[in-house]
């Protein structure tokens, strides 16, 4: 038996408080029943007394020795008497049994008064009560009385006992084995004896019913809501495991979330080793534009709109870098620890070809330097970068001299080899943030960013005609030197747009060429288009 | 006239009853009054001897006598049943005897004058001179 059990508790409890009543009570009773009984003692002594009264005044009145003996004699024989005397004046005319002295007790005594005189007191009637059996019945009695009062006690304790056990406990610790059996959402329910219904524990089956009830309706709706989450969890993540597109979550600072395996193949990281390390900044790794990457992640964040870019990814042990079009959207975010999703996918292969188009589009395909449209977007695009006031730069007109006669006399592909050494020559001479162009035909056209003063320009122009000086095999064994005439301006002094600076560096160049070619010369404002310079 | 004659005697017969007790004594006798409580000491037993030490012997009339009665209930306030029961039981004591018991007044008289250690009671009357009183007990002396 399981000794925490309701019933044990219970009967330990009644048991207990039983004892406790018995215990008091008994010591109640028996203390007062004890002084009761000493007390009935000591008056039936009185009465005793009161009996001989009338015959021990005799005795006392005429000193009569026989008539008082007799009285203490009948005394003495009483039980509850072990000694009597009966003294008249000063005399004792009457004793029997032990005295005061021997006892060490209190003497119970009465006056004897004179038969014919009341007022006269003639002796003293004395006796020794039996203490000794007096103390011991009013023990017994009182013995006697707390026992049945612990027997009743005990008895009523039992039956109050067997009753909670019938009543209660045994139909609480059946309803609970019962109870303790049911697994919620196997439809068992408790039921419990009919004279329980409507008490307590009919109230408590039926509320533990109706529970188990709300209980199993619960499962089965929280079941169905897991099953409904779990096909939509396997289709979201059949889409993003499967994706060719790479499929990312980050933080603000660029630490990964998660990521799909499309991710992990273009960027080429290990799938294990980047998750692991989930405090690294993966936006600085995977992107070589990183600082725009961020930018793109910090402006979805603030303008909660998605932002797009193509971005170059970092690739190790490839020379060309592969391009990834990048849409970074702000996830559904918590308010101090924002997310961005980003989606990627390749776009190296449009990337390429467009750079390839671009490159046709701008490139003169004989000499390899840009061509007119090339040349003409370039000086558009420095002079809006310049504004007026700001840095000076220079711009060159090239023709060369005699190529007409070259071209007549060695054919087509000798003229295409001159054009194709000056071209490199050019190129050579001057920086690699210049643009060198041709235009067409023996023209080409150079743009010098830096050259702001004409000592600068002088000295570059005169670079270049000294390296004209060395001829070129234009045939087998054929050497022929061929001569330039350049024409230059500067911005914004000669103008400060591309038509006025090249109309400009043109009349400087045609200047040249009057005055006997193969030389440079800076265009003069105000200057008659046909004077010559230099 | 009949029922007067019966109430004349019943009143001569009641007379005495009514009238005060005396308790006498020989007229030798050294003592001349008691107190009420000496004369119930002698007559109850207690004491044999006047006071002065003479012996002296209590006479009685027999019990039933109107008189003996109304003595004691002067003297001590109890009945006469009483009384005997006193001495009953003094008697079945031992080595106590009540009062001599004599038939009538006359004779109790004589008897005092006779015995110098007497004493005993009458009602009022002419005494002889051979006693005398040494208490009256009044029937208002209850």
């Amino acid at each position: 038996m399981n000794i925490k059990s309701l019933h044990i508790k219970v009967s330990l409890s009644v048991a207990a408080a039983a004892l406790l009543v018995v215990l008091l009570s008994s010591q109640f009773f028996y203390q007062r029943d004890y002084e009761k009984s000493f007390a009935e003692s000591e008056r039936s002594v009185l009465q005793l007394l009161e009996t001989v009264q009338t015959t021990a005044s005799i005795a006392a009145y005429v000193g009569n020795r026989e008539l008082a003996q007799q009285v203490v004699t009948g005394l003495t024989k009483n039980d509850i008497v072990v000694g009597a005397a009966i003294t008249a004046g000063k005399e004792i005319i009457g004793h029997d049994g032990k005295t005061a002295r021997e006892t060490k007790q209190d003497l119970i005594s009465i006056p004897l008064v004179a038969p014919f005189d009341e007022k006269e007191i003639v002796g003293e009637l004395s006796v020794v009560p039996n203490a000794p059996l007096i103390a011991l019945r009013a023990r017994d009695s009182a013995m006697s009385t707390a026992v049945g009062l612990a027997a009743q006690s005990t008895l009523v304790a039992l039956l109050v006992l067997i009753l909670v056990y019938w009543l209660m406990t045994r139909p609480l610790s059946t309803l609970s084995g019962r109870l303790h059996r049911i697994t919620p959402g196997d439809g068992s329910r408790l039921d419990v004896h009919s004279i329980h219904r409507g008490d307590e524990i009919g109230l408590l089956a039926g509320d533990i019913n109706s529970l188990l009830y709300t209980v199993e309706t619960m499962l089965e709706e929280e079941r169905q809501l897991r099953h409904r989450v779990e096909s939509l969890e396997t289709r979201f993540r059949g889409i993003f495991e499967d994706s060719s597109a790479g499929i990312f979550l980050v933080r603000e600072r660029g630490n990964l979330v998660t990521a799909n395996p499309a991710f992990f193949r273009l960027t080429g990281m290990d799938e294990n080793e980047q998750l692991q390390t989930g405090d690294d900044d993966i936006v600085s790794k995977v992107f070589l534009d990183h600082e725009q990457a961020k930018s793109l992640i910090k402006l979805a964040l603030v303008t909660k709109r998605p932002h797009t870019a193509d971005l170059r990814i970092r690739n190790d042990g490839d020379e060309h870098a592969r391009w990834v079009h990048c849409i970074f959207s702000p996830a559904d975010n918590e308010q101090n620890n924002p997310t961005v999703e980003g989606v990627m996918y390749d776009v190296t292969q449009r990337k390429h070809s467009e750079a390839r188009i671009r490159e046709l589009a701008e490139t003169d395909s004989l000499t390899g330097l840009s061509n007119r449209q090339a040349a003409d977007s370039a000086l558009q695009a420095l002079i809006n970068q310049t504004p007026v006031g700001g840095k000076a730069f220079a711009v060159m007109l090239i023709d060369l001299d005699r190529f007409k006669y070259i071209n007549d006399t060695y054919g087509h592909d000798a003229g295409d080899k001159v054009l194709v050494t000056v071209a490199e020559r050019l190129r050579k001479l001057v920086r690699d943030s210049d643009v060198v162009a041709r235009m067409g035909g023996d023209e080409f056209f150079i743009i010098l960013n830096h050259a702001g003063n004409i000592g600068m320009v002088t000295r570059i122009a005169q670079k270049i005609l000294d390296a004209q000086q060395a001829p070129i095999e234009v045939q087998a064994g054929v050497l022929e030197k061929i001569g330039i005439s350049i024409g230059i301006a500067l911005y914004p002094d000669h103008g400060d747009n591309p038509l006025s600076l090249r109309k400009h560096a043109d009349q400087a160049m045609y200047a040249v060429k009057r005055r006997g070619k193969n030389n440079f010369a800076i265009y003069e404002p105000g200057e008659d288009p046909l004077m010559e310079s230099a | 006239m009949r029922k007067f004659m019966v109430f004349i005697i019943a009143l001569i017969i009641s007379g005495p009853l009514q009238a005060d007790i005396l308790v006498i004594v020989n007229a030798q006798n050294p003592v001349a009054a008691l107190e009420k409580k000496q004369v119930v000491d002698l007559f109850m037993g207690r004491v044999s001897a006047f006071p002065g030490g003479a012996p002296a012997q209590t006479l009685d009339l027999k019990t039933g006598t109107p008189l003996r009665a109304d003595f004691y209930k002067r003297l001590t306030g109890k009945s006469e049943a009483q009384v005997d029961a006193y001495w009953a039981t003094l008697v079945f004591a031992g080595r106590m005897s009540p009062p001599k018991q004599f038939t009538d007044d006359l004779a109790l008289i004589g008897e005092v004058v006779k015995n110098k250690m007497a004493i005993a009671y009458v009602s009022r009357q002419t005494l002889p001179g051979g006693v005398k009183v040494v208490i009256e007990l009044p029937k208002s002396a209850q």
